[in-house]
């Protein structure tokens, strides 16, 4: 791991992460600063105390002043009270203002995911996504809480004491402070080895967890394939860096807490040693003993919880980092200003060229035009184009050259939403969402029932959502509670509720049986009637409806006809065609072959 | 508490000196804490007499001594407790694991994968948090408690007692209102749940999601979710301000009683002004063990719990259905018969497999087709013994398959399932799993038509693959798969539905190289929906229902009406087309 290199620049990047989160904290300015002003509050209640036991002991108790010492006494516990309260208000407020700030700072997050363009989903793992969300905005969450800023009170309580302790008795104060170099010298040597092993120790626990994941999803083929023995011993490896890790923190950990401990008792021992001076002249009083070791403590204890502090504060940087890294992208497509009210389905496309992220063109060129209603299947192997050319039309990708027109209209001048809406894509891959079979087919739009059940009879989805129990039946997380087939089946449904005049088929190949099958097909009949449809094609069983086909080759419309025409004209559609039929043939004798690569 | 005594027997036994030792470190270490006050009254009385600073420096120099000695030995003392703390949890996690990893399929059908894995980590953490900081939580309140309260009766017995009464208030407000803490971060753990995986689902669907425009309505119900969750952290918040300086505030508290009774109880001249401070330093002591111990109730409840979802997975036997002495693998392609396999998955309603037989010759291809849930995946399972068959259904050369040695059996009939997990190591890893043999991955890649996309990939059979690699296509997913099983040169392959995401092409080309694989072929059962992976077999099942409905050759299927003959005939239309 690299980790400690990564450390050494932080120090400012820490600083300019803080102003970026300011824009988020500013709306709830009014808790931050009631807060701000118990603090004080709480503070000076806090540090009179020990004074109070000094009046008490020196000018009452020992005086024989039992009304003046009881009046010190209520005077005492109404300071305490008080300080309870406003600590409590202290904490409050700036809980509120926290929570507040990161309930904000996750909407926005999210918000700014969902609005990247796929290109960006494409190359990013979702549980790193997801983490951005959760994890991550928890752990800014847990500082802005409990950590970093408590430490504007942890700060004012230390002044606080300091200044009470060098108005009783200044001397004494500097016999104490002595100490103080050795006090920081050596916190600050355990934090510093401290942050290096807290950093250890959640690399380790985080590589182990995702092992243990990995393992246990795969305990199949763990299992099949007598893996047993190498997985242990990889598991091993990774339980023993963390194991010791944890031990080594542990013994830094305490060494920091015995040695806060520890320096109470010695400072106290120091304070007697220099009263033992003035001892029998009076100078140092009971009341002043007292009244200092309480102070000491008040002093001690923020030290002692620096270092959780300082973990705390350490994981919140990182954190804030990704989150900053995350808001920082900046891949969406950008809308125009047409809106898109009702589409005839006319598809122009001319010159269309492409690359992802400023490389080499996926699309050379590429001149197609779709009357309404007709259906055109898109050939070719991977890397062809064809892919990219459904998702430019669907304004999945932004930055193509060239012209695509919808009805006449360019495409990139279309309100993107409502261009999404008329140009409708059936995808390979079914998504599902958790929530009932309504919200699942409308996702969120206004769609009366009687329209719902029209679109689901012609999907023939009617036994999957009757099976689920109706509109309002319950959709588990990934459609766990669906077969592969009734998954196609609602989104084709999906599909039909919205009624695109175009749409983009990147043809199903999911492994379905073939009673559902024929279902599907049934339903993808029903569904291309009447619109202008681009079949990115497969496998050739979907070719047999499409009006003509195009062939694609590195970018380039190589041929373009019907099926007849393309192997009557004898060009490289029907090499490709005989050649493949040839090869297979010789492989495995009588069957067909397809032209086109599977996915994948 | 039966199974808290029966974790201290079995994980924490062993490390019962290091417990001793630390037990003996803090107890010394809270006898000098508690004796310091002592030492410091006894100052304080001093004052103003004339052997006083004889008196203050003895006692300083005394206090200093403690003070040092503290800090070796209440890090001695938080070592000796925390280290087999720490060891305990790699032990139970190491045990757990592995466990998981013996357990056979019809056991861990019934753990979604999530709760095991919580099982590994949260659970776990519990007992870590018991045996390290709970064991030493326990002792130290007791031995804080018991020291201070001698401590305090020598020097006042009735002061002590009103000191009691405050701190015994607190400790009970505390223990009410730590309940009321638990249910909101229970409350909060599953709107933070709820919140993930909608952000999940969204992610997953961003193209559906995009297509259809929908982000204001995801993200309309996202903020209700995060604001639902904002109101429970804020609650939280609220009590947690107000309920955790309560053991604080009762020590103060206490200082205040001391000076309104204590005074008194000084200017009557029952005790002295130096015990009067000797109290005020003993009662801030108390504090902080006091709050450890309202944690302890709630460590033990939750380790309990986490200790029965622990049991619950380790007490169980592996079901290694191994005979008491198992019978050799034979080393040559078997032959392979069904006797009326019958097979039901524990708790399901209806058996998967319903009288199945079938007689495969040594070397020869068994196919079977038949739609979704027709048993065919449950067929090769019986064969692998992942799930055991019953007795005398399942032959192999003429021995029932459960008599056979099951690792042994294991390393020779190799199942390719349907879904192609790969691990997050290198590509080479995930084929080879630990062997070393350059010269086999080679012929495996070949093999498995998997040459051109290694070359394609950016360092070639080392990229890194699975989750945290390269995301490879479904097809290279199942390629790969088919490769990390021809590897191991089985005598009895079994193919499920491997073949789905490549073409034709390739699909005829892959089973031709595998048939002709190093000279003999191994038997081979292959399931598939498509017909063109079948056809060469020697003989085919069609299952429905986990019955066979009908049996032949390739040739006979298609010969006579039926699912076998429709589907060709669909599948063939479709090629025919184009």
């Amino acid at each position: 791991m690299n980790a400690p290199r990564k450390a050494a620049p932080r120090a400012s990047t820490d600083w300019s992460l803080g102003i970026r989160l300011w824009p988020f904290l500013r709306p709830h300015l009014l808790f931050f600063v009631l807060a701000l002003l118990f603090a004080p509050a709480s503070a000076a209640l806090s540090i009179a105390q020990p004074y109070l036991l000094k009046v008490a002991l020196d000018d009452h108790i020992l005086k024989g002043d039992l009304a003046g010492t009881q009046t010190i006494a209520l005077w005492f516990l109404g300071a305490v009270v008080l300080s309870w309260v406003t600590e409590a208000l202290y904490l409050w407020f700036l809980s509120i203002g926290a929570l507040r700030t990161i309930s904000d700072l996750r909407t926005r997050v999210y918000r700014h995911t969902v609005g990247l363009s796929l290109g960006f989903f494409d190359k990013q793992p979702k549980g790193r996504l997801l983490t951005r969300v959760t994890s991550d905005i928890e752990a800014l969450g847990e500082t802005l809480t409990a950590g970093a800023v408590t430490i504007v009170l942890d700060v004012l309580s230390v002044l606080g004491v300091l200044i009470a302790m060098v108005w009783l008795d200044p001397w004494l104060t500097g016999v104490m402070l002595l100490l103080s170099p050795v006090v920081f010298l050596s916190v600050e040597v355990l934090r510093r080895i401290l942050r290096r092993l807290y950093t250890e120790v959640r690399t380790s626990l985080s590589e182990l967890n995702a092992f243990t994941t990995e393992r246990i999803n795969g305990v199949e083929v763990v299992q099949l394939y007598r893996d047993e023995v190498r997985s242990l011993t990889f598991y091993d490896r990774r339980l023993k860096r963390y194991r010791d890790a944890t031990i080594r923190t542990n013994v830094y950990d305490a060494l920091m807490y015995a040695i806060i401990d520890g320096l109470s008792s010695i400072t106290v021992a120091l304070i007697l040693w220099y009263g033992s001076g003035g001892a029998v002249e009076g100078v140092l009083t009971a009341g002043l003993l007292a009244a200092f070791i309480e102070y000491v403590n008040r002093l001690f204890r923020p030290i002692q919880e620096f270092s959780a502090k300082v973990a705390v504060l350490q994981r919140a940087g990182s954190a804030m980092e990704k989150i900053f890294g995350l808001l920082d992208v900046q891949e969406r497509v950008q809308s125009g200003e047409i809106e898109v009210l009702a589409a005839e389905g006319r598809v122009e496309i001319e010159d269309l060229r492409f690359s992802y992220g400023g490389g080499a063109d996926v699309l050379r060129g590429i001149s197609l035009t779709l009357a309404p209603g007709e259906v055109v299947a898109v050939v070719g192997r991977t890397g062809s184009g064809k892919t990219t050319l459904g998702r430019i039309l669907t304004r999945a990708y932004d930055g193509y050259r060239g012209s695509v027109r919808l009805d006449g209209r360019e495409l990139r001048e279309l309100e993107l939403s409502s261009a999404r809406r008329a140009v409708g894509t059936v995808l390979q891959d079914v998504q599902i969402f958790p929530g009932d079979v309504r919200f699942n087919l409308t996702l969120g739009v206004e769609v009366d029932d009687e329209t719902l059940w029209q679109a689901i009879r012609t999907a023939r989805a009617e036994g999957a959502v009757d099976r689920l129990g109706g509109l309002d039946g319950r959709i588990e997380h990934k459609g766990s509670n669906l077969s592969v087939g009734e998954a196609q089946l609602l989104s084709l449904a999906r599909t039909l509720v919205f009624d695109p005049p175009v749409v983009i088929l990147d043809e199903a190949t999911a492994s379905v049986d073939t009673l559902t099958e024929a279902l599907i097909q049934e339903a993808m009949d029903a569904l291309l009637e009447r619109r202008t449809v681009l079949v990115i094609a497969h496998r050739l069983s979907t070719i047999t409806g499409s009006d003509r086909i195009c062939l694609l080759d590195a970018g380039e419309v190589v041929e373009i006809g019907s099926h007849v025409e393309l192997m009557r004209a004898g060009g490289a559609y029907a090499d490709l065609f005989r050649q493949q039929f040839a090869e297979h043939d010789a492989a495995a004798g009588t069957e067909r072959p397809s032209p086109v690569d599977a996915p994948g | 508490m039966r199974l808290v005594l029966r974790f201290i027997k079995t994980y924490l036994t062993p490390y019962v000196w290091w417990f001793l030792g630390g037990a003996v470190a803090l107890v010394l270490t809270n006898a000098m804490t508690v004796a310091i006050p002592g030492y410091l009254g006894e100052a304080i009385d001093a004052l103003g007499q004339p052997d006083a600073v004889e008196v203050v420096l003895r006692n300083a120099g005394i206090i200093a001594f403690i003070g040092v000695l503290i800090v070796v030995i209440r890090t001695l003392s938080r070592v000796l407790f925390f280290t087999p703390g720490r060891l305990v949890e790699a032990r139970v996690k190491r045990d757990v694991f592995e466990r998981i990893l013996l357990q056979q399929p019809a056991f861990l059908r019934s753990y979604p994968a999530g709760d095991l894995y919580s099982r590994v980590s949260n659970d776990v953490n519990a007992l870590r948090l018991l045996a390290g900081f709970g064991l030493l939580s326990v002792i130290n309140v007791a031995s804080v408690l018991g020291l201070t309260l001698v401590q305090m009766l020598r020097l006042s017995p009735w002061l002590t007692l009103y000191m009691v009464i405050p701190l015994a208030i607190g400790l009970g407000l505390t223990q009410v209102t730590i309940r009321w803490l638990f249910i909101l971060i229970k409350r909060m753990n599953e709107e933070i749940s709820q919140l993930s995986d909608y952000a999940l689902s969204t992610y997953e669907g961003i193209a559906t999601v995009k297509a259809f425009a929908a982000e204001p309505v995801f993200e309309e119900r996202f903020d209700e979710l995060n604001r639902a969750y904002q109101r429970t952290t804020i609650q939280r918040a609220a009590l947690r301000a107000l309920i955790s300086p309560i053991l604080t505030i009762a020590g103060l508290v206490n200082v205040f009683l001391l000076l309104w009774i204590g005074g008194r109880f000084v200017i009557e001249g029952a005790v002295t002004a130096g015990d009067l401070v000797a109290f005020v330093s003993l009662v801030a002591i108390l504090a902080g063990p006091l709050r450890g111990l309202s944690f302890i109730i709630a460590i033990v409840k939750q380790a309990q719990a986490s200790l029965e979802r622990i049991y619950e997975i380790t007490d169980p036997d592996i079901e290694r259905p191994d005979l008491p002495e198992p019978v050799g693998v034979p080393s040559a392609p078997p032959r392979i018969e069904l006797r009326d396999l019958r097979f039901t998955y524990p708790d399901a309603p209806e058996p998967a497999l319903a009288g199945v037989s079938v007689d495969v010759p040594a070397g020869g291809t068994l196919g079977v087709f038949g739609p979704t849930g027709a048993g065919k995946t449950t067929l090769l399972r019986c064969l692998t013994r992942l799930y055991n068959p019953p007795p005398g259904t399942v032959f192999i050369e003429g021995r029932d398959v459960r008599a056979l040695d099951l690792d042994a059996w294991r390393a020779q009939a190799v199942l390719v399932p349907q879904r192609a997990f790969l691990f997050s190591e290198s590509l080479r890893d995930n084929i080879l799993l630990g062997s070393d043999d350059g010269e086999a991955l080679e012929r495996a890649l070949d093999l498995a038509a998997l040459r051109v996309d290694v070359d394609a990939l950016p360092a070639g059979v080392e990229t890194q693959v699975g989750e945290s690699g390269l995301m490879l296509s479904g097809g290279q997913r199942q390629r790969s798969a088919l490769a990390r099983g021809l590897i191991r040169e089985p005598t009895v392959l079994l193919l499920d539905d491997v073949l789905s995401a490549v073409d034709h092409g390739t699909e005829a080309e892959l089973i031709a190289s595998m048939r002709q694989q190093g000279g003999l072929s191994p038997t081979t059962v292959i399931v598939a929906n498509r017909i063109s992976a079948l056809q060469h077999a020697d003989v085919i099942l069609v299952l429905r229902g986990g019955v066979v409905v009908d049996r032949g050759t390739h040739e006979e299927l298609i010969a006579r009406p039926g699912l076998y003959r429709d589907t060709w005939d669909k599948q063939r239309e479709g090629e025919d087309a184009a």
